[in-house]
């Protein structure tokens, strides 16, 4: 999981969309959309916002694509992603209807369309499933944007501690007190929905001990 | 503890990720070993970031691939191509434009036709071609304005390539419209300071030898292809 996230046909293909070949560029759009579309959507909780977003981040990658002089292109392209994110998030704050009102449009499944159904699950499994990944995502919203950024790379999408730090341009160390924080947050959360996870997540009983 | 040190969860969560200094992680699993309520808390963290890693990937409601058509980047060598072909053809109209100025300034004045070229010509903006056309005698004093594109073309050709061609190749088609039909005067003096460059000299007649009449008409489409040619270079969208 800690892979470098760079591979050598990357480079090829970097190389020729930086000398303006958008095919080549298209190569790598295909390679990370799925990433960049489910770090976004984690980050916006909105399908339709997650995926504007997307795809400017990867307009604005093609764009600014002779910047690019580093060896990570994933923790290259979450940087512009996850900048993209927060200024669609701060225009949402500045829009008229309130968070609050978005979430409770929304507050059926239909946020997360893409959730496909198992053909090897029961509906009961499904309903669970369903149950809990929007659990997650109620939790992860609570928490403040830059723990739940790092959270969302870190755990959902396994990036490195070494890649964080790249991506979001802070040290080592503000990564793991990030980590850490945004996990005892997401921990205390996820404590008061837990009936609806499978044994294997439960967690202790024991009141939180620390501030 | 202090705030600079990092304190247990922050030890707990970098040690699940295996992040912790080899002396760090052996203080920290010796008491581990010791706490069970620290093995709980290790135990918490674990599940938390099992249920984080548990959320399903979402399928993309599209493809995000970019349209090669709409994102093209215009590179600065095609660029410098078209600027240089708009260059070429911007020097070819002033070359034949210098041709008449010369054809126009050796021609026998023989009156011909009436002139047709007014001041007040409502058709000001018409490419000069046009105009060019319909009027086949000038006054002997007109020799100036024939001369005066050529001075405007080298300017063209001189200046930096932007506001260059922009002159030859946007603005020298009207400028020459004004200057064959309104402006004369005044560019004739410019050029050489001649007392009878009025409008009333305007409507005096000479000859246009057809020679002439073919270079302006040649020059002028050179001078719109050369426009066009620019507009497409500069309004080609930018990386």
């Amino acid at each position: 999981m800690n892979e470098q996230h760079v591979r050598i046909d990357d480079l090829d293909l970097i190389a020729q969309a930086q000398r303006g070949d958008v095919q080549a560029f298209n190569g790598l759009v295909l390679r990370y959309q799925t990433a960049m579309y489910n770090l976004a959507f984690r980050l916006l909780d909105d399908a339709d916002l997650a995926a504007d977003v997307t795809q400017d981040a990867f307009i604005a990658a093609f764009q600014h694509l002779s910047q690019f002089r580093g060896s990570n292109f994933r923790a290259w392209l979450a940087r512009i992603l996850t900048n993209t994110c927060y200024d669609a998030l701060r225009r949402r704050r500045r829009a008229p209807t309130s968070l609050e009102a978005i979430a409770a449009g929304r507050a059926d499944s239909a946020d997360q369309p893409a959730l496909v159904s198992d053909a090897e699950e029961s509906p009961e499994q499904f309903a669970m499933r369903q149950a809990l990944s929007k659990a997650i995502q109620d939790c992860l919203n609570q928490l403040p944007l830059s723990f739940r950024t790092v959270a969302i790379m870190s755990d959902v999408q396994e990036y490195s501690y070494d890649e964080i730090a790249l991506a979001l341009n802070i040290s080592l160390g503000t990564v793991k007190s990030r980590l850490s924080r945004a996990r005892q947050k997401l921990r205390d959360c996820l404590r008061a929905v837990q009936e609806l996870f499978p044994s294997a997540y439960r967690l202790s009983e024991q009141k939180d001990q620390t501030p | 503890m202090t705030s600079r040190m990092p304190d247990e969860i922050e030890l707990l969560s970098a040690y699940l990720d295996n992040a912790l200094p080899a002396r760090q992680r052996e203080a920290l699993e010796a008491r581990l070993a010791d706490s069970a309520e620290l093995r709980a808390q290790l135990d918490d963290l674990r599940a938390v970031r099992a249920m984080l890693r548990s959320t399903p990937v979402l399928q993309p409601p599209r493809d995000f691939r970019l349209d090669p058509s709409k994102h093209a980047r215009v590179t600065w060598w095609s660029r410098l191509g078209a600027l240089r072909l708009t260059g070429a053809v911007s020097a070819a109209a002033a070359l034949l434009l210098i041709a008449l100025g010369l054809l126009l300034g050796n021609a026998p004045s023989a009156p011909a036709q009436p002139v047709a070229l007014q001041a007040t010509d409502p058709s000001a903006s018409t490419p000069v071609s046009l105009q060019a056309v319909d009027v086949p005698t000038l006054t002997p004093t007109v020799v100036a304005p024939a001369v005066a594109p050529p001075l405007m073309a080298p300017f063209a050709v001189t200046a930096p390539p932007e506001i260059g061609l922009l002159m030859a190749t946007e603005d020298a088609p009207s400028d020459m419209a004004e200057m064959v039909s309104r402006t004369l005067p005044t560019a004739a003096a410019a050029a050489e300071p001649t007392p009878q460059a009025d409008l009333s000299v305007l409507s005096a007649e000479m000859t246009l030898p057809p020679l002439a009449r073919l270079a302006i008409i040649v020059g002028a489409v050179l001078l719109i292809v050369g426009g066009v040619l620019f507009l497409i270079a500069t309004f080609q969208r930018r990386p």
